[in-house]
């Protein structure tokens, strides 16, 4: 059970961050052309939540089936796995009302740092992995 | 007044996630620093608290329209990190661990250098006198 999460988690993690990149692209290149985010952008802002959710949840599963990690490396890692999952419901929150241009930048940030935060969470996660 | 020209919309809205994005990361690692490693570098840890409180005061305040508050915090902002980083480049030594403000902000790519020039910039075009 553990080994299939474990492959899961990596899995997931490629997933996540190379979709969070194409979406972070997709809101940068509608600021360029002038467009507000759009019902698709924020669709697929539900989709990319979601997913990391389930990172999140499989994460949290993982921590508590294998133990094994020092105290600060599950803290860090806890940390993380908050971020991630408040960074898209923030940027929402920022983006709405806000029907510019600069309403697709800030997505662009959001789903940025989404990908960034993927990234170290994976490293975290390797770096301080028992097997 | 359009609301293009609001301290917290337009590009101002921009302004508000990178200052809360900020606000939240330099939070969150300030708080595990000075939670688990107080010890090892109190002096750097304590002025990455500082400078995250700096940020926590300019998101809300850019939030909130607050824009004399905003200036207060974003001049602090600008002024310590040339402050912090003229410091690091002449006697490192005291630093014992990075802030967020060491070498002008090098470690982030000098965004905390560039932020604080682009928050005055806004805060001075805005025509927000609320």
């Amino acid at each position: 059970m553990a080994d299939i999460l474990g492959t899961v988690i990596v899995v997931l993690a490629w997933v996540l961050g190379l979709a969070a990149l194409g979406w972070a692209a997709w809101c940068a290149v509608s600021a360029v052309v002038d467009q507000a985010p759009t019902y698709h952008h924020r669709l697929a802002l539900v989709g990319l939540e979601v997913l990391g959710l389930v990172q999140a949840v499989v994460a949290v599963v993982l921590l508590v089936v294998s133990p094994g990690r020092s105290g600060g490396a599950v803290a860090e890692i806890v940390g993380y796995l908050i971020a991630l999952v408040v960074v898209l419901p923030i940027g929402a929150a920022l983006a709405y009302g806000e029907r510019t241009r600069y309403g697709s930048v800030v997505l662009a940030i959001a789903g940025f740092t989404f990908a960034v935060l993927v990234l170290r969470t994976t490293q975290v996660w390797e770096a301080t992995g028992v097997s | 007044m359009s609301p293009e020209r609001r301290l917290n919309s337009g590009p101002g809205k921009v302004l508000l996630a990178v200052y809360v994005l900020f606000a939240i990361s330099a939070g969150a690692r300030s708080v595990y620093q000075l939670a688990t490693q107080f010890s090892v570098a109190p002096l750097a840890y304590l002025l990455s608290a500082f400078s995250a409180a700096v940020y926590v005061v300019a998101a809300v305040a850019i939030g909130r329209r607050w824009r004399r508050l905003a200036l207060v915090a974003v001049w602090i902002e600008l002024v310590g990190v040339l402050g912090v980083g003229l410091f690091t480049l002449l006697v490192p030594q005291d630093f014992a661990d990075e802030t967020v403000w060491s070498d002008f902000g090098v470690g982030y790519g000098f965004f905390p250098l560039i932020l604080p020039i682009l928050g005055l910039l806004w805060l001075f075009r805005s025509t927000d006198r609320s």
